[in-house]
């Protein structure tokens, strides 16, 4: 009975509904107990504030183990407050194992974390709501040795934090004309003239002049990350991984190079607007380098400043290009000289998330959902800007929801989300006045459109996985070129839609290339060479690799063809020399 | 009169201070040669149990094969806690190779232990400072340089698995002790005329010089000792390792595709993370020095052009002990990382300096130049070797048949010598460096606050003007701590009063002063400058004695009475 009761209790969770740290937490456990074999649930960390980390495999029976097929990886609601990013991760866990006897759960595993950062995940739902991102640590944010002694207030009990405005002359900020409730920032140049400071509701706790500066918490995991990481904030971390929630996320995808997609769920979307990078947006062959002398003498070329793509050929023509190790590409050229890092998404890869973002809007549409609003750009040292430049992945981040059109068109209709001003006498005597923007009206949606919203990234994360690259052996050639002595070809493809490396993991060369070893059966040797051909990068439909190979070796020799890549599958071929 | 209160009293402890009474006699190690893992370890439970009061020794983490990674704190029990004064942090063996750092850290410690009440410059330093030592950061690899067949390079690296090759093998392609002499040198190939790219350097048979103008070359330099293990036409190309733990730190950290050796995300190992852990733990450390080798250099940041050039007043206090440093160790040269080395990004120093606010050197132990005193030659360098060791360094040419080159000879500098100095040289070179690590000490930031000027502005309200010295070179606070808000600013509060008003005076003469407009009682000043003063400015309400504070995250506490009358 008391089961039934539990199960009963598990399927009225809807879609609808958004789950406190400790209601997913028994969700997951249920799952997992319910699909055995199917799904793996693990706890891969504690956060700051000792709460688990917890990571789901879902993988169905199948010939590869979970562990080498291509995978997604999903990770949610790492800023704390897109707590509509843990309900979109959950409810793929629950289409995938409805699902679990499907073909794509036999090829293909998903990794799912859908609180990456469990001390922030509650603010939704706490007596008092704002948007928290702090982890369990201790942190003197404002640098005054005192810690968390100045956090915001809840002027009004309203039991929400939002804005609080102070009639000022020396203000910045002016009622916006068409719309009194709104503040706006005034401009200087239209002969504006501000009337207001624009704070978040609270005191002044410390009496040090500045509001609310410095909250009870510690630092922001997703600030945390090494890519375009601040080195003047003290919320991103004393160094970047420095925070246990950060490692965890990255130790986990960093022992799983099977990994071929990865969704961010986080405030960003990253397929309603394109990604535009963290500085200036040069393509690997317009960066810059000027060689080292002795390296410049070594190739032969003139110590100067070149764009890489004047270097690259002269490199390729230097004969000590012959002894460099692996495929000689540009990003390799660039790295070899020196051109720093990459700081905005190679054009190529940016055609495969204008693709993406083809079918996702379409899903979007179909949900009845708005596919025209366009998307915050990923956090600076945050999750996704890691994952693409550090981890060398296709990383895509969405937001789940936003509102449709202008945010006050949106409260007025959904009557609901806009505190009005409201006046309040601080402590200290002055008087201020607290409304504004429910701070989560913007990025929780209500019931309703919460379902359609985690039902439609559910469905798009499914189709993204049936996209994965796909190597195949494509065909394979034997000659005999004099008697014993053999001429041995084969190609290999990409039989799938998403290219096997990103042009980026091209620069970062943080996977393996794409592999195809010819398998030396005994009495079998190579009349000389070696047994691997390689490729960094194989596009879906178009890339090839082709090994080839001269074999001394008795008729009849069976040997093996061997295709290796780290996401996107492998192959074998017995190929017999006659 | 008022009565000065330092809560340190420096002055008079140092002057009575007696040398300190070991409890059991302490270890008494050479300074001629390296030492093994184990008896450094040993060395240092040793000081540790000899001098209770005074060492603690601690394991702040473990190499990446289990070893533990040691930690060495040294301060006078009777002038504080270590954590309230200011301290210097110093290390070796960051790169395992680089072995004498070690023997400079064990240097330090036996030095100044045994010397203090007997040298009144040290015992003032050691009365007011703390050092932290951490001899082996590297420790696992530091281990296998002496027990498996190393060459001066090698092994440098963490203990990481990484694929070099990018073939799906890891490691599977090592350096090999082809001759099993317990060495790694090198091959070479005599070849027909024209096959080769050298020829025998004609003053000394033993070495290669690079064919030049209408010469053909007979000689091919097939680079270190080993075989193409795993048959992809490649040798010695995937050996164990390789992550250089000095290009790990999390400050202007790169990832690998910028910066070889890096890993994957930064402080991922745990010899790296422990040291950058001990550095948030103790942030008293205003001083950070770490041994490598070679090359004779006093290097600072930035370890890259594109990193954050460091702001005027810190240069100032680095050029202060540089210069002097190239004084003090000859044929050393002073500079910053990227234009006098080469670039290199997320190492101990940048770190250090620019997350902790740490005013950190890089020392590269050793230069050729201290062999003949001259710019040694190839040709000099094997001379030394005939003449100063009588052959011991260098490991003869011996022919040997290589499964892919064939007929080869190997042969070379053995892996103790070229980076670490003969015995005869290292006791020197132990000396010097440790000494300019106590000069960089000495330069530890000392504040004394300094006699008020009290001036009666109404019934009971006084200005109250504080005169704040320091008089090293190195400010209380880096002026990179106050731009990326690395940790709070020095805060004066005064006990006894109610501070009406507070600043800092920016011009005593002319009366200007610079207000706090908020929490007066809680005046926060951006440190003391290296070599100058900082005075405070408070309006009091009251009567009679009063106390002044003045509490620095780096330089410690201090108080003084001031009476309002």
């Amino acid at each position: 009975m008391k089961i039934l009761a539990l199960l009963l209790v598990v399927a009225a969770v809807g879609l609808g509904q958004y789950d406190t740290f400790a209601v997913a937490e028994r969700r997951l456990a249920e799952v997992a107990r319910q699909n055995p074999g199917v799904v793996t649930l693990e706890s891969i960390g504690s956060s700051a504030g000792g709460r688990k980390i917890y990571a789901l495999r879902i993988a169905g029976p199948g010939r590869v183990t979970p562990e080498a097929r291509p995978a997604i990886f999903v990770g949610a609601n790492l800023v704390g407050y897109h707590n509509a990013g843990t309900q979109a991760a959950l409810a793929l866990v629950d289409k995938l194992v409805t699902n679990k006897g499907s073909e794509l759960l036999s090829t293909r595993t998903f990794y799912v974390l859908p609180m990456l950062n469990p001390d922030a995940h509650d603010s939704y739902f706490a007596k008092v709501k704002w948007r928290n991102s702090l982890n369990g640590a201790k942190l003197d944010r404002d640098r005054d040795g005192l810690v968390g002694e100045d956090g915001p207030n809840d002027l009004n009990g309203d039991g929400r934090i939002t804005q609080m405005r102070i009639a000022d002359p020396n203000g910045v900020y002016a009622p916006l004309q068409t719309d009194a409730r709104v503040m706006k920032a005034v401009d200087p140049l239209k002969g504006e003239r501000g009337s207001f400071r624009l704070l978040t509701e609270g005191i002044d706790d410390d009496r040090d002049g500045a509001y609310n500066e410095d909250a009870l918490g510690g630092y922001r995991p997703d600030k945390n990350f090494a890519h375009a990481w601040s080195d003047d904030d003290p919320e991103a971390g004393p160094f970047p991984g420095s925070e246990p929630e950060t490692r965890a996320v990255m130790d986990y995808v960093l022992a799983r190079r099977n990994i071929a997609l990865a969704f961010v769920f986080g405030p960003a979307n990253n397929l309603l607007t394109m990604p535009r990078g963290t500085g200036p947006s040069l393509e690997v062959g317009q960066t810059r380098v000027t060689p080292q002398p002795q390296l410049a003498q070594a190739f032969g070329i003139e110590a100067r400043a070149y764009t890489v793509d004047e270097i690259f050929p002269l490199v390729q023509q230097s004969p000590l290009a012959r002894q460099m190790a692996g495929e000689v590409t540009k990003e390799a050229v660039a790295s070899l000289f020196g051109a720093g890092p990459a700081t905005a998404p190679a054009a190529e890869d940016v055609r495969y998330y204008e693709a993406l973002a083809g079918d996702y809007k379409k899903g979007l549409a179909q949900a009845g959902l708005e596919s025209k609003r366009s998307g915050q750009q990923s956090a600076a040292g945050g999750l996704q800007n890691w994952l693409y430049y550090h981890y060398g992945g296709m990383a895509v981040e969405l937001d789940v929801w936003g509102v449709p059109g202008e945010a006050m068109t949106y409260v007025d209709q959904q009557k609901q989300g806009f505190v009005p001003w409201t006046p309040v006498t601080l402590p200290d005597g002055t008087k201020v006045e607290v409304g504004g923007l429910d701070s989560f009206v913007e990025i929780a949606p209500p019931a309703a459109e919460l379902a359609k919203a985690v039902a439609a990234h559910a469905d798009f994360v499914e189709t993204a996985a049936t996209k994965l690259a796909t190597v195949k052996i494509l065909s394979s050639a034997v000659e005999e070129l004099s008697p014993g002595v053999w001429r041995v070809k084969a190609t290999a493809g990409n039989t799938g839609y998403l290219p096997t490396h990103t042009q980026h993991a091209v620069r970062t060369r943080t996977w393996l290339p794409v592999r195809l070893t010819l398998g030396l059966a005994a009495g079998a040797t190579l009349v000389s060479g070696k047994t691997q051909a390689a490729r960094e990068r194989l596009t879906g439909g178009t890339g090839q690799l082709t090994g080839e190979w001269l074999v001394k070796a008795a008729r009849g020799t069976k040997l093996g063809l061997i295709l290796e890549s780290q996401n996107a599958g492998g192959d074998r071929q017995e190929i017999t020399l006659q | 009169m008022m009565r000065i209160l330092m809560s340190l009293g420096l002055a008079a402890m140092a002057w009575g201070a007696e040398p300190l009474k070991p409890v059991k006699a302490p270890p008494d190690p050479a300074f001629n040669r390296v030492y093994p893992n184990a008896e450094i370890e040993k060395f240092l439970r040793g000081y540790a149990e000899a001098y209770p009061d005074w060492v603690k020794l601690e394991a702040i983490g473990k190499g990446g094969e289990g070893d533990p990674i040691w930690a060495v704190t040294i301060t006078n029990p009777k002038t504080g806690a270590h954590g309230t004064k200011p301290a210097i942090y110093v290390d070796g063996a960051t790169h395992a190779n680089e072995i004498q750092g070690t023997e400079v850290c064990l240097y330090l410690i036996n030095y100044t232990l045994k010397n203090y009440g007997k040298l009144a410059r040290l015992t003032e330093l050691m009365d007011r400072a703390t050092f932290y030592v951490v001899p082996m950061v590297n420790v696992s690899s530091r281990r296998k340089w002496f027990t498996q067949p190393a060459t001066p390079s090698y092994p440098r690296t963490l203990i990481a698995k990484i694929d070099d090759d990018r073939d799906g093998k890891v490691d599977e392609d090592p350096f090999d002790d082809l001759d099993g002499d317990g060495e790694i040198t090198t091959m070479r190939k005599k070849v027909p005329l024209g096959q080769g790219r050298y020829r025998l350097d004609p003053r000394d048979a033993r070495l290669l010089v690079p064919v030049q103008g209408e010469e053909l070359g007979d000689y091919l330099m097939l680079g270190q000792e080993g075989i193409d293990n795993d048959g992809d036409g490649q040798v010695n190309e995937d050996p164990p390792g390789y992550v250089d733990p000095n290009r790990t730190f999390g400050y202007g950290f790169q990832p690998r595709y910028v910066q070889a050796g890096a890993s994957d995300y930064p402080l991922q190992y745990p010899e790296t993370r422990a040291v950058a852990e001990f550095g948030l733990k103790h942030p008293n450390i205003i001083a950070v020095q770490s041994f490598h080798n070679s090359g004779g250099y006093i290097l600072r940041g930035p370890g890259a052009r594109s990193e954050r050039p460091y702001p005027p007043s810190d240069a100032r206090s680095y050029d202060l002990i540089g210069k002097e440093g190239e004084k003090m160790l000859p044929f050393y040269k002073y500079g910053v990382i990227y234009s006098m080395l080469y670039t290199a990004y997320g190492g101990t120093t940048d770190h250090y300096y620019g997350r902790y606010g740490a005013f950190a050197f890089t020392n590269e132990l050793n230069t050729p130049k201290r062999l003949f005193h001259n710019d040694a030659t190839a040709v000099e360098t094997m001379k030394f070797n005939d003449e100063l060791t009588q052959g011991r360094q260098y490991a003869e040419w011996k022919p040997y048949k290589h499964p892919q080159y064939g007929e080869i000879e190997i042969g070379g500098f053995k892996h103790d010598t070229l980076r670490p100095p003969e015995g005869f040289l290292q006791e020197e070179e132990c000396h010097r460096n440790a000494s300019f690590v106590l000069f960089h000490a000495h330069h530890l930031p000392r504040l004394q606050l300094q006699e008020p000027a009290v001036v009666s502005v109404g019934p009971k309200l006084w200005r109250v003007q504080i005169p704040v010295l320091n008089d090293r070179g190195l400010p209380s606070m880096a002026e990179i701590a106050r731009i990326l808000k690395l940790h709070r600013p020095d805060i004066a509060t005064v006990q006894g009063a109610k501070v009406v008003a507070s600043g800092l005076v920016r011009d005593a003469y002319l009366n200007q002063v610079e207000y706090q407009t908020n929490r007066p009682e809680r005046l926060m000043v951006n440190g003391v400058p290296a070599l100058g003063t900082t005075t405070l400015f408070f309006l009091l309400e009251g009567n009679g004695e009063v106390t002044v504070t003045y509490e620095s995250v780096k330089a410690g506490k201090f108080s003084r009475k001031v009476a309002l009358r």
